[in-house]
């Protein structure tokens, strides 16, 4: 029980503190020209008020449709290769997939994200891409596309890792027995695994669209300043205009976005649990 | 007909995986290929003919170099840390249930929950209150902070899958707890405790939304400086940059894998 005391000690110094500040900050009067709140200036909503005005719209229709976008094509892409995975008889093999999903979950974010600014970005295939399709290079249509395609990138392999558990959780027992009476591999696929991993796929939906709405570095570099989400939004308060209020205001929206759906995730897990523990 | 359709489907999976398969690798071999670039600027790919010319460049930037090098001290330091402090609350969590277990779990990994960018705007504030504070205490706190799940993760996640009855067993033959936690529970759990300190290591390495709040004209560190090269410039040595830092992280974790078994720590679930 003593081994708790210094993690729990430090965490809350560098974390509750700092959260409690940031709250106290989001309501503080913002006075142009000076860096961070007047504490003289009375208590006020003004800066929440002000999130839900019409020129902040784009922020969120870009985070939270781009970050969906992302999310659903990574589940229903992933799933056929995690089945796989997870259907793997070979040790080696399988032990191979992992190292190979884990190194690109590890290997540097801005990495990835650079390789895809160099390969779908204006000196990639996006000039061959928009042409086609007779858009341009610099429409907001291809940016969003490169951004989709960045989270992707950063999606797949954690998304195909999560699944692989949804998928070893399926007794392979069934899939035998359904076959064995005369169902053909579709319909076992479509009736017998598919609804037993349901929730493990709303599930992990559900977290993936949490990992992209905190996402960062990919629509800053990707975005090329035409796209922007709620993180790079709070990073320019800080940054350009040094209005401190307005930013800990979207910071409190962001992180209460992300615990709701976080807390979503966490329901469905454990009733999952629950009824596979039944 | 129906087999016609199974073999529809058959097909369509492999072709999916393929493709799955290629989307995660192209881009970044044609990364590879850009940082070997001989031209003088960022122009379309791939590349006319291939120099380290940019790797050269790399080794003479102060900026990067010397950011490399506080990356790497900030990521040691933090993890050590994490590691002193985490190991044993990772052992007192895992030691049976008791109320606010879960609770108190889920506040110490909340970090890793938590926007990159809301850490770091709170983190900010607090040390803009306090009025005293260095770029390195700064990056140094937050990433131990941020570490510590990391650890608390690997020490749970190896005790869950320990036979409780060899402690319990070398109790009974006279060990102290200390000893029986010395000699048994540690050494088995070792594996799932590398693994975690070579996940912190990646990950304190590479973050940037909290650090690019934290930094100061005197620290930066090498992602924090990599993105500002970015953005400003179309200099190839950001991507030889990329590169290097992308194979430090694959050998440490090749090294792992190589030693432990990457599969054996994720585990097989119950049908495996």
């Amino acid at each position: 029980m003593l081994g708790l005391a210094p993690a729990v000690l430090l965490t809350a110094f560098l974390l509750l503190i700092p959260l409690g500040l940031m709250l106290h900050e989001s309501v503080q009067t913002y006075t142009p020209g000076r860096i961070g709140s007047d504490e003289a200036g009375p208590l006020t909503l003004e800066n929440f008020r002000e999130i839900l005005t019409v020129s902040y719209l784009s922020y969120f229709t870009d985070t939270f449709l781009l970050s969906m976008i992302a999310a659903i094509v990574a589940v229903i892409v992933c799933f056929p290769l995690a089945y796989r995975i997870a259907r793997l008889s070979g040790r080696r093999a399988r032990a191979m997939w992992i190292f190979f999903l884990m190194s690109l979950l590890f290997v540097s974010a801005l990495a990835k994200v650079y390789a895809i600014s160099v390969s779908f970005g204006p000196v990639g295939i996006l000039p061959y891409v928009t042409r086609a399709i007779g858009i341009s290079q610099n429409s907001l249509l291809a940016i969003q596309g490169v951004v989709i395609i960045g989270l992707l990138h950063y999606l797949m392999p954690i998304v195909t890792l999560s699944l692989i558990g949804a998928v070893q959780g399926v007794n392979p027992r069934l899939l035998d027995a359904s076959q064995s009476l005369g169902a053909s591999q579709l319909e076992t696929h479509l009736l017998i695994t598919l609804p037993l991993c349901g929730r493990a796929l709303l599930s992990t939906f559900l977290f993936a669209t949490t990992l992209s709405i905190s996402a960062f570095v990919i629509p800053l570099i990707l975005g090329r300043g035409r796209v922007a989400f709620l993180s790079n939004l709070i990073y320019t308060r800080f940054g350009e205009i040094s209005n401190y209020p307005s930013g800990a205001a979207f910071a409190i929206v962001l992180l209460s976005l992300v615990a709701a759906a976080l807390a979503c995730t966490t329901f469905l897990t454990r009733s999952r649990r629950r009824k596979a523990a039944a | 007909m129906r087999r016609a359709i199974d073999k529809a489907g058959a097909v369509l999976e492999r072709v999916t995986v393929a493709l799955v398969c290629l989307f995660l690798v192209a881009p970044i071999i044609a990364l590879i290929f850009m940082s070997l670039d001989s031209r003088a600027y960022l122009a379309p790919f791939p590349p006319p003919s291939l120099s380290l010319r940019w790797y050269a460049k790399l080794l003479h930037t102060d900026l990067l170099l010397k950011a490399a090098g506080n990356t790497a001290l900030i990521a040691a330091t933090a993890t050590a840390t994490a590691l002193l402090i985490g190991v044993p609350a990772g052992l007192a969590l895992s030691g049976g249930h008791w109320r606010g277990r879960n609770l108190l779990t889920g506040f110490l990994m909340s970090p890793l929950a938590i926007p990159g960018v809301v850490l770091g705007f709170c983190m900010l504030l607090f040390w803009a209150k306090l009025q005293f504070s260095t770029g390195f205490l700064r990056l140094y706190c937050a990433h131990t902070v941020l570490t510590l799940p990391f650890i608390l993760r690997a020490v749970m996640g190896g005790t869950d899958g320990l036979n409780r009855n060899l402690a319990s067993a070398a109790e009974s033959l006279g060990a102290t707890p200390t000893r029986s936690l010395v000699d048994i529970t540690l050494p088995l759990i070792r594996a799932n405790i590398v693994a975690g300190v070579v996940f912190a290591i990646a990950f304190s390495i590479d973050e940037i939304a909290v650090s690019l709040f934290l930094t100061d004209p005197n620290i930066t560190t090498l992602p924090v400086a990599m993105v500002s090269l970015m953005r400003s410039s179309f200099d190839l040595s950001v991507a030889a940059a990329a590169v290097a830092l992308m194979v430090t992280t694959v050998l440490a974790l090749l090294v792992l894998h190589l030693i432990f078994g990457m599969d054996r720590i994720l585990g097989r679930g119950q049908y495996g």
